[in-house]
């Protein structure tokens, strides 16, 4: 059986809708944005994995979502590193985070530019991921925000993310 | 610490497990030194033995300067039964398990000096004054040789360690099969073949000659220093991680430059914000060395990476 490897970019929805949770090989020989299906869910974690289903935004709406850097065990953690895309005819947008250098041009203004939308009318965007994975509930669901309630500082940041697991 | 070595301890395994045979091989590994260790008192305090073993020192001095092998690397004196009736060791046995011509595999047959039993620890390891050897089990043998090997090899110490502990950590460890998978692994040492190498390594685990190499390979990846999703160049040189610390290094290192974001992406940055990416990946590979012990960014200046 030939296994289903794609580059993380050429996920669609159709895929996600396949298989909402993908996994990264880490096989740098074939190149690190290799990711294919995770065929059992719910899963236990979901580091080095990247999710796609629905979220709602502020409106109640429901738009097709990739997310990343979800940590079911930290809330801080995916509250600093959660990675959203949004779909809308074909095209996914990547929203900034606050610490990312292109934050102007990628950040919830754009966003909402991109779908259309005011500002609030989408954020906050509720990220829930408990369908996919097990763990305590409190921790699988995520409010993104259009201003962080907190800001930590680069060396923060670096620090959280190469700290060891206990 | 006073550092001697000590022979003759092979031949008291004949004498503990008189039925029992191994298969010849045709040299010797290099265990190593044993270290002894000085300590305040003598645990063997009955005065008859601990003369009659000096009796017995004083009887093979000459053993004792020119010995090799430490105490519990006995394997090959065991063989003189099986050398002499012609038997030969077949590494690629299908279970990799070394019983004697005439015995079925027992592992409780294993030339293991029983730790509730002084009077064969003490013929093994004759006293020396307020000396005593430093003890080392097979287990910590196998292990030491294998990660020894590895780092040999310019492997990274955390790396053969790792590799070591989650082979033995898998299969778990007992004497038989070493001499001949010592033998391989010196043989692949020789050769530089990395593979080789971490196949030898894990079958010196008796039973794990089949799994040996899967075993090994799925414990290492050859990681890229510098990400092509981050612009680095699709031929570097490889640097061999665990598996744990490989995934460990992507998932932290997503959460700073993800790879979602493509790269076309990264590759579409301005020179501003591609040298602020540039920063961010050397900022995170050096706050990863220092929390991991590993030494990837000196890996990443090898294959070409400018320094921000």
């Amino acid at each position: 059986m030939i296994e289903n490897i794609k580059p993380v970019e050429a996920l669609t929805v159709a895929d996600f809708e396949a298989h909402p949770v993908w996994e990264y090989l880490n096989d740098d020989e074939i190149g690190e944005t290799m990711v294919r299906p995770v065929e059992m869910i719910p899963v236990e974690s979901l580091d080095n994995r990247i999710l796609g289903f629905q979220v709602r935004l502020a409106n109640g709406l429901q738009a097709w979502a990739s997310i990343g850097n979800f940590d079911v065990t930290n809330r801080r953690a995916t509250q600093h590193f959660l990675i959203l895309s949004i779909e809308r005819g074909g095209e996914w947008f990547h929203l900034a985070r606050y610490q990312d250098f292109d934050f102007t041009a990628r950040g919830p203004a754009a966003l909402a530019r991109f779908l259309g939308l005011g500002v609030d009318d989408v954020f906050p965007i509720t990220v829930d991921v408990r369908r996919y994975v097990r763990g305590n509930p409190a921790a699988l669901i995520a409010i993104v925000l259009k201003e962080p309630q907190e800001k930590l500082t680069r060396e923060e940041l670096l620090a959280m993310a190469v700290r060891r697991r206990p | 610490m006073l550092r001697t070595r000590i022979e003759q301890a092979n031949i008291c395994w004949s004498s503990i497990m008189p039925d029992y045979s191994l298969v010849p091989v045709d040299h010797q590994p290099d265990f190593g030194d044993v270290s002894l260790v000085p300590v305040d008192h003598d645990p063997f305090s009955a005065a008859d033995t601990i003369q009659r073993t000096r009796a017995q020192l004083e009887s093979q001095p000459q053993q004792l300067a020119t010995g090799a092998a430490p105490p519990n690397a006995g394997v090959p004196a065991n063989n003189v039964e099986a050398a002499a009736s012609g038997e030969s060791y077949d590494p690629d046995s299908a279970s990799g398990d070394i019983p004697g011509p005439h015995q079925p595999y027992s592992p409780s047959a294993a030339p293991i000096i029983p730790s509730n039993d002084p009077t064969a620890v003490r013929s093994h390891y004759p006293t020396f004054g307020e000396l005593k050897p430093t003890i080392y089990t097979p287990t910590q043998h196998i292990g030491n040789l294998a990660a020894s090997a590895l780092m040999g090899l310019g492997i990274q110490p955390y790396t053969a360690n790792d590799l070591t502990s989650r082979v033995g950590n898998v299969l778990g460890l007992t004497p038989f099969g070493v001499a001949g998978s010592a033998l391989d692994l010196i043989d692949a040492k020789r050769r530089d073949d990395l593979p080789g190498v971490f196949a030898a390594a894990a079958g010196m685990i008796p039973g794990a000659k089949g799994v040996a190499r899967s075993v090994a390979e799925d414990a290492i990846h050859g990681h890229h220093p510098w990400p092509m999703y981050l612009g680095g160049p699709v031929k570097q040189d490889l640097v061999p991680l665990p598996i744990s610390l490989h995934y460990a290094f992507h998932s932290g290192l997503d959460k700073v430059l993800p790879r979602r974001m493509r790269t076309a992406y990264y590759e579409s940055l301005g020179p501003t914000e591609r040298q602020q990416a540039l920063q961010a990946l050397a900022a995170y590979t050096k706050n990863f060395d220092a929390e991991h012990g590993t030494k990837l960014y000196d890996a990443l200046l090898k294959n070409g990476f400018p320094t921000p």
